[in-house]
């Protein structure tokens, strides 16, 4: 969002022409993720979210706040691909499905609780997060990766 | 991009598989902006960026500020597709086009001077997700977003 301080609730808007439960699959399996994700493979479930680098370390380990398939999906965030970022507090990250009725769908992403993960605010703000929407949706409307 | 209160800088970028000459024709060209803008038909000038509707009424006009293809293009911004907006001050849009390795670019629009444009700074604060993802699909795939 902004380009000088990095805010502690940030939020991400694409539109996607796919369903929500496309969308939805994309963002909770592996397979899709490890396609427009920087290699992640992340496995969500009702109760867990666990990020996995290629090579199997462990990129992200927390809590399901909130599962309601295939419309909103809520957990925590530790950057844990970086030393320094896996030492702060954990942040929140949600994400909301809406569709638009003319076979779009709207796919917001809030992550928030950044107040004590000013170096994760900063990192996810810039290229990160818009990154990744990009790629999910060239992914998904074109079949191809967006090589970011 | 804050839910609660427009802010008087937004900003917004996506990621395109497009280059910057492309991308810089699609914001420049009515033939592009009228499948992904609202139906806007967008013309420049030296003097002016105009988007017209269908009908040829001009919906939103500004000054021409900077114009550098195919990497920069800053305007002004009046709402007129709106009673309460059009009184608003002008407020100010910039357009920037980087290209990336790997075959694709970054384009970030930044809509500020909104200080004294709450009603504008609203209106457009849902718009330019909405504008940019409709943009990079029609680039992408060649066909517009919606239908």
């Amino acid at each position: 969002m902004s380009t000088t301080t990095a805010q502690t609730t940030q939020v991400y808007q694409v539109y996607i022409r796919a369903t929500p439960e496309e969308i939805w699959d994309a963002i909770t399996t592996p397979e899709f993720t490890a396609r427009y994700f920087h290699g992640a493979r992340i496995t969500v479930t009702r109760d867990h979210y666990g990020s996995r680098s290629p090579d199997g370390e462990v990129w992200g380990d927390a809590k399901t706040f909130e599962w309601d398939p295939p419309r909103r999906l809520s957990h925590g965030w530790r950057s844990m691909y970086d030393d320094e970022m896996a030492r702060e507090e954990e942040s929140r990250v949600t994400w909301e499905i809406e569709p638009q009725g003319n076979g779009t769908t709207l796919l917001t992403v809030v992550h928030d609780r950044l107040e004590g993960a000013p170096k994760t605010a900063a990192s996810v703000s810039g290229r990160g997060w818009m990154g990744v929407l990009s790629a999910l949706k060239t992914l998904l409307e074109t079949g191809e990766a967006l090589p970011l | 991009m804050s839910t609660m209160t427009a802010q008087t800088t937004q900003v917004y970028s996506i990621f395109i598989r497009a280059t910057p000459e492309q991308i810089w024709d699609a914001i420049t060209k009515p033939e592009f902006t009228a499948k992904y803008f609202y139906g806007s038909l967008v013309e420049i000038t030296d003097d002016a960026w105009v988007g017209r509707f269908a009908d040829g009424s001009v919906g939103v006009t500004g000054r021409m500020i900077e114009h550098e293809p195919p990497h920069r293009l800053v305007h002004g911004w009046r709402a007129l597709y709106d009673p309460d907006t059009a009184n608003e001050d002008e407020s100010r849009v910039t357009w920037e086009i980087e290209g990336q390795d790997g075959g694709y670019s970054k384009l970030t629009v930044v809509h500020d001077r909104l200080e004294r444009s709450p009603k504008t700074a609203e209106s457009v604060a849902g718009g330019w997700s909405y504008v940019l993802s409709g943009l990079k699909t029609l680039l992408e795939t060649g066909r517009p977003l919606a239908g």
